[in-house]
């Protein structure tokens, strides 16, 4: 397990984390050629959607690793420096919030029926609950995040929801995809989980 | 050091939208020496009780800026159920709604729609949230003390921090 800081953020850069190392590791060349020009093309996404041109500096700040993990020029150690550095992970975790407003802002009326009981438009929640610095991912978050990348993640729970014979539950989302890492969650915190 | 750049390369690119295009009844500029403390002035939105009203403002930036709010205090005293005694504003994107999109520009929007739109569901000033809710025409008219305060004030602080190198022009 590799524990990461107990903030409203932990989700995102775990995510970010797991994707960048499964890159590295255990995608194949076309997944990663795919997931980098996702990323490569959010930008003008953004822009298109009415997002502020100030996206771009995160844009920038999350292209550096993923543009390296494709070139084949980034080590393990690199990663982890990224990761450790608390400026740059700021910028690829807003980003990453930016990806989820995006992806809500373009399917809101299927999201609306899944926001509706927090009592909050779509475009409310995105202001609250998605792009806020620090704010906690949901379930609906984390669709939309895997949605626009056309990725999965597999979350691990330790909570309430544990099976009687105490075994943790974990869900796949999207339900049937292939995760590109395990999150563990614990009420308030993930992690990420290696097998 | 990466992180002071970035934060000084945003509050640039923030400074050069705000002269390039100017939101109504909003200025602002950093101090000469210090690019991580700005003065700000809005003037109150014409058609309500804060027209003509020039209020002070500070802002400080830390070197996590843009991923992380500014401090933003009236320099002006003011009477508003969102603002505290000492100046500091209750406004959601100053706080747990901040998000690095918000520049200076859309920071000093918020701040002067919620002069003529408070939120008296989270005061600040406690009497001004009661008066607003329950006797606007006596809000109304310390709102406009205020305003007539302000522009006293405008002159005694253009007067002590009048630094201007005009002071040596004889």
């Amino acid at each position: 397990m590799r524990t990461t800081r107990p903030d409203g953020n932990c989700f995102y850069r775990g995510f970010a984390f797991g994707l960048c190392e499964w890159l590295m590791t255990l995608a194949e060349p076309e997944d990663v050629t795919r997931v980098v020009s996702v990323f490569e093309a959010s930008k003008a996404d953004l822009l298109a959607a009415g997002f502020d041109e100030f996206i771009d500096d995160f844009w920038a700040m999350t292209m550096a690793p993923l543009r390296a993990i494709k070139g084949g020029n980034y080590s393990h150690d690199d990663l982890l420096a990224c990761f450790r550095d608390q400026e740059r992970t700021e910028y690829i975790v807003q980003f990453m919030r930016f990806l989820v407003s995006l992806h809500l802002a373009k399917n809101a009326d299927f999201f609306q029926f899944f926001i509706e009981g927090s009592g909050l438009s779509v475009d409310e929640f995105r202001r609250i609950e998605v792009e806020a610095v620090g704010r906690d991912a949901d379930h609906v978050q984390i669709t939309a995040l895997t949605a626009y990348l056309d990725l999965a993640v597999r979350v691990v729970y330790l909570d309430q929801s544990t099976t009687a014979d105490g075994a943790a539950s974990e869900i796949v989302i999207p339900d049937g995809g292939r995760p590109v890492c395990t999150l563990l969650y614990r009420p308030g915190h993930y992690d990420v989980l290696y097998e | 050091m990466v992180s002071s750049t970035s934060a000084r390369r945003r509050l640039m690119r923030d400074f050069k939208r705000l002269q390039q295009d100017p939101p109504e009844g909003i200025s602002g500029a950093p101090h000469d020496d210090n690019i991580m403390t700005w003065d700000a002035v809005i003037f109150g939105p014409e058609e309500t009780p804060w027209e003509g009203g020039t209020f002070r403002l500070s802002m400080t930036f830390s070197e996590n800026y843009p991923n992380e709010a500014p401090k933003v205090v009236f320099v002006t005293k003011i009477y508003h159920p969102n603002v505290y005694s000492d100046g500091s504003i209750c406004l959601d994107i100053l706080g747990n709604a901040w998000s690095p999109i918000y520049d200076v520009a859309a920071i000093l929007t918020s701040i002067q729609s919620l002069l003529s739109d408070p939120n008296p569901s989270s005061p600040a000033n406690a009497e001004a949230a009661q008066l607003f809710n329950e006797n606007r025409r006596e809000y109304n008219r310390k709102v406009r003390e205020t305003v007539e305060a302000s522009w006293a004030e405008d002159d005694d602080s253009d007067s002590d921090s009048d630094d201007d190198d005009d002071d040596d022009d004889e």
